[in-house]
């Protein structure tokens, strides 16, 4: 049941998520590390490492999205080189800016009470949690020095062309002054802050300090399906954005969050 | 607190209602907006034919009366409902 019903809220919070937000709705996600579906704090973290790994999901994501069959995900890999995860759980439907300030006040938090000096702290995103992370690195905080690298897993650099197409839709049937279209329009409205961010540009650029790696998912073998529909949600050009380097893999976009080759790659990366 | 041995603690049921309530109020606020506007346009045609426009107006105020007293009636009781539910459920 406890699982079911995060995976629920999480998909309920990346839909109407503001809406939530505004009302104070229990159901609502405040940010927070979780480990076994609980929020934890770091007093709570078993042998703290100085070196932190944040994952922060992407939308209508909650943690579960990192785990592999077998119960590990690239946290519990990552620790076999000292670092110590913690595992991000948000609101996604909140927009990307007010995510990004919480997980900025979050890091101030956590280096804070941490119980050893923080040395490093690396940074994982998954689609939207990548422009979480953009927006926190742009945030005034006392953390931002303290990252070493930021990876992105199929993020929406340059926006998704699903929310463009939702967004020209709904443009078209508001133009319609027709009491019954208009009501579509509204429906079709409904659909949360952070959604409609995803369509956009990210408006902040690469923080100037920070390693950045990009994972890009790809369903299609043949060069224009890949540069054009890239992991179903996300076109090549868009993950990529410009970063030099990006691995490229064989993967929709959750595959992304759980997969092999990218969880030996992101230990590769860590490594160096 | 459990119904038939089913633990409702971390359900979060209370967030669950509200949302409900929400939905009905905003969806049955819409839906009146929407009924209004439809209505409007026959009724300002009919209030057009020589000598139906004192008609017409009882017409319409009939029906807006009657759409907003239904409407406000909903909205009421999904307020009642809600308020009831969410004092059982902090108990």
């Amino acid at each position: 049941m406890g699982r079911r019903l995060d995976l629920a809220l999480g998909v309920l919070n990346g839909a109407i998520g503001q809406h939530l937000s505004r009302t104070e709705n229990e159901l609502g996600t405040t940010m927070a590390a979780h480990r076994g579906g609980a929020s934890i704090t770091v007093a709570e973290l078993v042998a703290p490492t100085p070196h932190l790994v944040v994952l922060v999901h992407g939308i209508m994501g909650t943690e579960h999205v990192w785990a592999f069959p077998d119960g590990s995900d690239y946290g519990t890999a990552l620790e076999s080189l000292g670092m110590t995860p913690l595992r991000l759980r948000y609101n996604s439907g909140r927009a990307v800016a007010d995510n990004g300030a919480s997980l900025s006040k979050l890091l101030d938090e956590i280096v804070a009470t941490y119980p050893v000096p923080v040395e490093s702290i690396t940074l994982v995103g998954h689609s939207m949690g990548g422009l979480v992370i953009r927006s926190a690195l742009h945030q005034p905080s006392t953390w931002r020095g303290l990252v070493r690298r930021a990876i992105y897993l199929g993020t929406p650099h340059r926006g998704a062309p699903l929310e463009r197409v939702g967004k020209v839709v709904h443009r078209v049937l508001s133009i319609l002054d027709q009491p019954y279209t208009r009501l579509v329009a509204d429906v079709a409205d409904l659909r949360s802050d952070g959604m409609k961010d995803l369509g956009d540009v990210h408006p902040h650029p690469l923080a100037p300090h920070v390693k950045h790696h990009v994972v890009a998912g790809t369903l299609f073998e043949a060069k224009l399906l890949a540069e054009l529909l890239g992991d179903a949600l996300v076109p090549l050009s868009s993950a990529t954005d410009g970063v030099e380097a990006p691995f490229i893999v064989h993967a929709g976009h959750n595959a992304l969050a759980h997969h092999p080759d990218v969880r030996e790659q992101l230990v590769a990366w860590c490594r160096q | 607190m459990k119904v038939r041995g089913v633990k409702l603690r971390g359900l979060k049921l209370r967030g669950w209602v509200q949302l409900v309530r929400d939905g009905v109020d905003a969806g049955s606020r819409r839906i009146e907006q929407l009924q209004k506007e439809s209505l409007a346009q026959p009724l300002a045609l009919l209030g057009e034919v020589p000598g139906l426009a004192d008609v017409s107006m009882v017409i319409a105020s009939v029906a807006t009366l009657s759409l907003v007293g239904t409407h406000t009636a909903i909205r009421a009781v999904n307020q009642v409902v809600a308020t009831v539910l969410d004092a059982v459920l902090s108990e």
